[in-house]
């Protein structure tokens, strides 16, 4: 029948159509595949730069709610009132300047993410660089051997900053096994051990000559001068003289840095390749975003006064005491805004919220109140202005971030040689410290005036907010010894912050916690 | 199976010749009677046939007939919507007979998937609802139209009724994944993922639902959530022409708005109260400032006719709908045509579909119902202060988070406009007698064109100089299926087969692009590039973007399904099905490919021989079924790894370069979701079907869920790696109850009631795989947005063991005299500073049942109709309460912040501890979710038309709806029917949203 053989015919096209039919291969359209990428020489520099994404951005080193927050939140430097109901933050920025954080404490969280995040990144760096370039690293180019040893440092570098806030860690030196043992806790003197083996084994790889925010041999130096700084903290024995010799390595390398005449040059807009910055984030505005101190530290009004076309946040300032620490010659001082925010006709601004009405702006140096619902508080405390205020701009300053500079590479120096001289600043010591000290117009330090305690506060005024106070005051046994406004000290073991609930609970049975309470 | 055909037809010849036989020595008689109905009316043009002959009459106006017929024959009586009777005379000259009206009940056509089955034959668990059985009034969507009717199935709008908002969240027997909300597949016409906004509510003829897995495996790894398919009205076969007109004109006011304080209590009970506060010197009612009385209109009008070998039905709709917030608007206009041709002897059928939908919406910004709640009731709306000019004259708030929303309103356009063309073709050849082969192809395209413009004088965009942005997105789903169907009887054996194949594309594509910095306003988004913004890059409101995904889906499939003397019944499916979104690793043995098979079986107790003489039982079957269905990822790409820019641009030392690295952790096993789901039912009729129910029972499975685990990190780049891990469990029990209690000439009384019951467990989300054994394993969820400085604070945790929805937080247990919260603390004893570990489970927000209840009643020419729907138990998380029911908040509050216990709160300003007074998350802001609500009353009148009237029109209707008449619940939101109890955070009720509204509609219907 003629029907039949249509219908044959159907069923036959039908067949040969459903073969067709199994066909399930993806079709990628708008999404790279790794195979697809990392090819060129241009690509292959972006996978190296990776590595150093952590440090940059909002959220990297300088995060608020993170890193940095940890390292300054907790010290005697800064304060977060609550301001109405601004930055009360459910306790948050309280639990961190009361020292009652919590193992689930936000900039707990954060800050593993942080580190980690940047160790696993660099692990993807090198096993990326074993497959694209060959397992051997004897068939690797002059390019590739360097952007290893590189990572391999700054891999080095996120543990350093892991361990110096979480004591016992991890150590992730392979990133590709990952299976459930693979990882394991390690005492702080473990990780003080590999991260220095690390660093020796790999710095004669690196670049000499610096790049400006990039892991070169003077880097890898003041990292290991930074470790060897706080040996004692880390491991119980001091490292004094290695410290010394690191920074020498440094002062005597001919790497080219040097101090600027003026305290503010550092931290200028146009600082990018500064003389006196060893390891920067390098911020933009438009690029590499994230140098936000402008908007959380200025007042509301201050929007008007610098025509910014988003209203700072009024947050972070410094407390009375740690401004009361400043001379009124010290050059240094002038980081602190304080006084009538005043426009450009001369005029005090003038602001209202719910409780005060049309009253002149004038910040005040003291914090009167910790938390207070009606925000009478709001112009309390002096505001952090080191970093060039730039009208105009958004969200995002363009000055670059000092991690590392110079003046600490002298500073630490001097500070390892009076403890090695018993505390007493040697007169190397006093040279190096009265070379900082210079440009503020203040007397030059005598072997009188600059004893231990005073070496402390003068690296306070002269680092202020750039991340090391934390480490300052444990280094100094201040931190956890002495009370300060809103803060009254609690026990030795917070020290250290506890490693995070949501990591002890992925890993179970890896992480014994370190007393911390 | 041949030899059995053969038999068959041997015994019929055999029948034949006999009755022949019979014939051929009758005798004649006169044969008169009445026919009436059950309430004792005549019955006028029954028809009366003489059995096996042509001979046949009709009753006259009185019911009567008379005619001449063979002394031994047999009558059969027959009238539309009556059920036929046979009568043998056996020397009888007048036969009476009182016509019962015929139960479609069983003999009912439902969809199943790939074919229909009688509702007698079923045997999984499927629930069917007729055009006439709808919800009633103006419904954006075709699921509005089933909300609360079938057992199980919760249907929530989203969006309240925002009529640019038209979709609906459907979720079927509890939550059964941890990605979200899953909704179910529904397959339009045999379109499989056919966009429901291509249907128009008055085009549809039925809505059937697969519920359990024996029922929706046939549609594998899409069917988890269950299937819906949707079957539109085709032409009419009485070689008639036919129209219809349909309109209806509505209104609507909000059907409950939070109760703030107006500008006069503000300055008694804020600011004389000493509790703060600044008055502005206005009165301004802020809801009112940005609401309506809105006026919507829709239109249909729907041709058809034809005969039974060519037919078709084209309709047209216009809607144009108006919300009650300012500004939210939504413009449809909907084509249709199907066709329906016999050709070739009628061996060949084709069946044509097509459908075009264009659709203009502008949107609300919900945000600025949560302003118009927490600004400053003594605040002007405009000012002419200098100040204001950036505003555009629009009064600010010196709070950083207080907007003004008329201005909001005012300066921002947001429109969209979608399309949505279906076409499809179906072309059936009847090979043999039972043998079918069918081929069918469908293509559906959905594109979307999105316009946002914000001015320059709008204070969210302040300092951009006015953000402009398009956007445009295309989808293309394409089918290709192939069936063979076979159908076979013997003896009271019958049997049906089904060999299928499938394989789908879906392409989605699509662009957008932003630019902010533009010199004037008035051009809203259509010059894109004249703004300054891209090139100062300073704003961060600039920017393009572009994607484009496909994937596909194979499969093979089979059914059968047999059944004995109409008693036994068994079914059982498999389906083969492969997807691009899974790699080689998903399955161990099939790789890309699942297998998803099922089988079910119905026992009709009724017709068993010892049941014959329960004469009021009309049916009773028992039905039990097996089933396995899947869910697949959203996501694309998952099981691969992809790279892509990482972060901030990295200085190399002498430029910005933007770094590469992977964006996920790599799982290459990622697979589907599978749920193996047991189901065991009953059903019922009785009273002459007028009284009949079934109840269901079923117990779902579902393992491999996909969700974002938490993975150690190191050595995981992620912290959280998606993978197949997660285990839930639901088992519910549903009722459905029908029943006709009053059925006389001029009343009729219809009411069907339903009600669900499902419990939830998490039974597994961490584990052994990721190296988390024996860790207390949870997720935090329902996180309180922030705002107001606040970085919010988590209200659920979802745990192991623990059901879906349970809130997590402080206990309450007063208020002291300081204003200070005081809470349980765990140990049972009380804090004023509860720390971490004082959170608790406060309660589960999903209802213990959902029901839904319907009634019609008829009387001569008019009709009552109402349904109602209602949950009962749960809880509901009040945020507008949160934020609002506290003076502490600088702007405005709630008036019952001054009421009850919170009135309490309001003694922090003079004596209270600031941390002990602050806003804590806490069951104080939890509140029972049970309600009782009208969804809608009809009352129609259909007059009976003068007869030369009724040359013209055959058909009038005029009716009037009122929508969402009256919530009986002790709620104190919005509206606790419009809180979504789907997905990870049931019962949260957010302080952004669009107001529910009571609608009215007038509505007339006529037809030629």
């Amino acid at each position: 029948m003629k029907l039949n053989r249509l219908f044959l015919g159907a069923l036959l096209a039908g067949m040969a159509f459903t073969t067709a039919c199994t066909d399930l291969e993806p079709e990628v359209g708008s999404d790279v595949m790794k195979d697809d990428y990392y090819q060129t020489e241009s690509q292959f520099a972006t996978l190296i730069a990776n590595a150093y994404s952590q440090l940059a951005g909002e959220y990297g080193y300088l995060y608020r709610e993170g890193y940095w927050g940890l390292q300054e939140y907790t010290s005697d430097e800064v304060c977060i009132p609550t301001r109405g109901t601004d930055w009360y933050d459910n306790g948050a920025p309280f639990a961190m300047m009361q020292h009652t954080w919590l193992e689930n404490s936000r900039e707990v969280n954060n800050g593993w993410s942080f580190a980690y995040g940047g160790v696993t990144k660099c692990n993807d760096v090198l096993n990326n660089v074993e497959i694209i370039k060959g397992e051997n690293p004897d068939e690797w180019d002059e390019v590739t051997r360097e952007g290893v040893a590189e990572t391999k440092v700054l891999r080095a570098f996120y543990h350093l900053l892991a361990m110096d806030v979480y004591g016992n860690v991890t150590i992730d030196d392979n990133g590709v096994d990952k299976s459930k043992d693979g990882m394991k806790q390690y005492s702080r003197e473990e990780v003080f051990n590999w991260i220095e083996k690390e660093l020796l084994d790999n710095i004669d790889q690196l670049k000499r000559q610096p790049v400006y925010g990039k892991m070169t041999r003077s880097v890898a130096h003041m990292i290991l001068a930074k470790l060897y700084l706080n040996a004692e903290v880390y491991t119980g024995t001091a490292r004094w003289q290695d410290c010394a010799d690191q920074c020498d390595s440094i002062i005597n390398g001919g790497y080219g840095y040097g101090l600027n005449t003026d305290y503010f040059t550092t931290f200028k807009k146009d600082n990018t390749a500064n003389q006196e910055i060893i390891l920067p984030i390098v911020f933009d505005e438009v690029y590499a975003k994230g140098n936000m101190f402008h908007l959380i530290t200025l007042h509301y009004a201050h929007q008007e006064v610098y025509g910014f076309t988003t209203q700072p946040w009024n947050g972070p300032c410094a407390y009375g005491a740690f401004y009361d620490m400043y001379d009124d010659n010290d050059a240094r001082k002038a980081q602190w805004f304080v006084g009538p925010i005043v426009n450009s006709s001369g005029d005090t601004v003038r602001y209202s919220n719910p409780t005060l009405d049309n009253v002149p702006a004038i910040i005040t140096k003291d914090i009167t109140i910790m938390q207070d619902p009606t925000a009478a508080n709001t112009f309390e405390g002096a505001r952090f202005v080191k970093f060039e205020i730039e009208p105009g701009i958004e969200h995002h300053a363009n000055s670059d971030f000092p991690i590392y500079r110079y003046a600490d590479v002298l500073m630490m120096k001097a500070e390892c040689l009076m403890r090695l001289n018993g505390g007493t600043a040697t007169g190397e010591a006093l040279d190096l410290v009265n070379q900082v000290r210079q440009r503020t117009g203040l007397a030059d330090y005598t072997a009188a005036t600059l004893n231990i305690d005073e070496l402390l506060n003068e690296r306070g005024r002269e680092f202020a907010w750039e991340g090391h106070r934390r480490q300052d005051q444990i280094r100094f046994d201040d931190f956890t010894t002495r009370n300060w406004q809103f803060m009254s000290a609690r026990t030795a073991n917070r020290k250290i912050f506890p490693i995070p609930q949501w990591v002890k609970d992925a890993n179970p049975g890896v992480y014994t916690q370190q007393p911390w309470q | 199976m041949f030899t059995a055909k053969r038999i068959k037809s041997v015994a019929l010849t055999a029948l034949f010749l006999l009755l022949g036989t019979a014939v051929a020595f009758a005798q004649q008689v006169t044969v008169s009677g009445v026919v009436t109905d059950e309430t004792g009316e005549t019955v006028i043009g029954a028809t009366i046939q003489e059995k096996g002959t042509s001979n046949g009459t009709i009753t006259d106006f009185d019911g009567k007939y008379s005619f001449t017929v063979d002394a031994n024959a047999t009558l059969v009586f027959s009238y539309v919507g009556y059920a036929s009777q046979e009568i043998a005379l056996n020397g009888k000259t007048v036969v009476n007979v009182v016509m019962t009206e015929d139960s479609q009940m069983l003999a009912e056509v439902v969809a199943v998937g790939y074919g229909t089955q009688t509702k007698k034959e079923i045997t999984g668990s499927v629930s069917s609802v007729k055009a006439e059985e709808f919800n009633k009034g103006v419904t954006s969507n075709p699921m509005g139209l089933i909300q609360g009717k079938v057992a199980g199935l919760n249907i929530i709008k989203n969006g309240g009724d925002d009529p640019a908002q038209n979709n609906y969240n459907v979720q079927l027997r509890g939550v059964g994944s941890l990605s979200g909300a899953t909704a179910p597949l529904y397959v339009i016409d045999g379109v499989p993922g056919g966009d429901l906004s291509s249907v128009l509510p008055s085009d549809i003829e039925s809505i059937d639902v697969l519920k359990d897995g024996s029922a929706a495996a046939i549609y594998g790894t899409r069917a988890n959530a269950g299937v819906i398919l949707i079957t539109t009205k085709r032409g009419s076969k009485d070689g008639k022409f036919h129209a219809e007109y349909n309109g209806s004109v509505s209104t609507g006011v909000i059907a409950d708005a939070p109760r703030v304080l107006t500008a006069d209590e503000y300055r008694r009970l804020m600011i004389d109260g000493g509790l703060g506060g600044v008055d502005y010197g206005a009165n301004t009612n802020w809801l009112k400032a940005i609401t309506r009385t809105p006026v919507s209109h829709t239109h249909n009008v729907s041709v058809s006719g034809g005969n039974e070998n060519f037919n078709f039905r084209a309709s047209a709709g216009y809607r144009n709908m108006q919300g009650v917030v300012k500004k939210s608007d939504y413009e449809e206009i909907n084509g249709r045509f199907a066709a329906n041709q016999k050709t070739l002897n009628k061996r060949l059928e084709l069946q044509y579909d097509f459908s075009y939908t264009n659709s203009n919406k502008a949107w609300a910004n919900y945000d600025n119902l949560n302003q118009a709640v927490r600004s400053n009731p003594t605040m002007p709306i405009y000012s002419d202060d200098p100040k204001f000019d950036r505003y555009g004259g629009y009064y600010e708030s010196d709070n950083f988070y207080t907007r003004n929303p008329v201005s909001d309103i005012n300066q921002t356009t947001n429109d969209q406009k979608d399309q949505v063309v279906l076409g499809s073709i179906r072309a059936t050849l009847n090979i043999i007698e039972g043998l079918k082969f069918s081929t069918f192809y469908s293509i559906q395209n959905n594109s979307t064109w999105v316009g946002k413009y914000q001015a320059s004088t709008l204070r969210a965009v302040e300092g951009k100089g006015g953000v402009a942005n398009q956007s445009q997105a295309h989808y293309t789903q394409q089918v290709v299926e192939n069936t063979l169907q076979y159908i076979d009887q013997w003896g009271g054996h019958s049997f049906q087969a089904m060999l299928g194949q499938s394989y789908q594309t879906e392409l989605s594509h699509g662009f957008n692009a932003f630019n902010s910095d533009f010199p004037l306003d008035k051009l809203l988004y259509n010059n894109l590039g004249m703004g300054e913004g891209i090139t100062t890059g300073i704003s961060n409101a600039v920017g393009m973007g572009s994607y484009r995904y496909k994937d596909k889906l194979a499969s093979f499939f089979a059914r059968v399904m047999y059944n004995y003397d109409q008693r036994y019944f068994l079914s059982a499916s498999v389906r083969m099905e492969g997807s691009s979104k899974f790699g080689p690793k998903a399955d161990p043995v099939l790789g890309r490919w699942g297998l998803f098979p099922s089988i079910s079986g119905s026992w009709s107790i009724k017709d068993e021989a010892f049941m014959q003489d329960v004469t009021d039982l009309n049916d009773l079957k028992i039905r039990l079924g097996y089933g396995v269905t899947g869910n697949m990822p959203s996501s694309h790409y998952l099981y691969m790894m992809t790279v892509g820019p990482a972060g901030d641009y990295i200085w190399d030392g002498s430029s910005f370069i933007k770094p590469w690295g992977p964006t996920s952790n790599l799982n290459e096993e990622i697979r589907w979701e599978e749920k193996h789901e047991y189901n065991i039912g009953l059903d019922f009729a009785a009273f002459d079907n007028r009284f009949s129910g079934s109840i269901d029972g079923y117990f779902r499975n579902t393992t491999d869920l996909l969700y974002e685990y938490d993975v150690p990190m190191p050595p995981y780049p992620f912290g959280k790696m998606w993978a197949n891990y997660g285990q839930i469990h639901n088992y519910g029990i549903e009722l459905l109850l029908a029943g006709t209690p009053v059925k006389t000439k001029n009343w009729t009384w219809d009411i069907s009631y339903n009600m669900a019951w499902n419990n939830n467990k998490v039974v597994r989300i961490t584990g052994e795989k990721f190296g988390t054994e024996g860790v207390e394993a949870f997720v935090n969820t329902g996180y309180i947005s922030s705002g107001d400085g606040e970085t919010g604070t988590y209200t659920m945790r979802l745990a192991e063991g623990q059901p879906i929805g349970n809130f997590y937080g402080f206990k309450y247990r007063g208020i002291n005299s300081k204003g200070e919260w005081v809470f349980e603390t765990p140990k049972g004893g009380l804090t004023t500073s509860p720390t971490e570990n004082d959170r608790m489970i406060l309660g589960n927000a999903q209802p213990l049942f959902t029901l839904g209840l319907s009634t019609t009643l008829k009387y001569k020419e008019f009709d009552l109709g109402l349904n109602f729907r209602g949950q009962i138990g749960g809880l509901i998380f009040n945020e507008t309460r949160y934020f609002y029911e506290n003076t502490r908040g600088v702007e405005n509050c709630l008036l019952s912040s001054f009421e009850g216990e919170a009135k309490k709160l309001t003694a922090w300003a003079s004596s209270g501890s600031e941390t002990a007074s602050q806003r804590k998350f806490s069951d104080y802001y939890l509140e029972d979710a049970s309600y009782f609500k009208l969804n809608d009353i009809t009352i129609g009148w259909t007059p009976t038309l003068p007869a030369n009237f009724s040359k013209w029109i055959s058909y009038i209707r005029i009716y009037f709806t009122a929508q969402n008449v009256f919530t009986i619940t002790s709620y104190t939101g919005h509206d606790p029917a419009n809180v979504s109890m789907a997905g990870l955070t049931p019962g949260f009720d957010g302080r952004s949203y669009y107001p529910t509204q009571t609608g009215f509609n007038f509505g007339l219907q006529f037809r030629f």
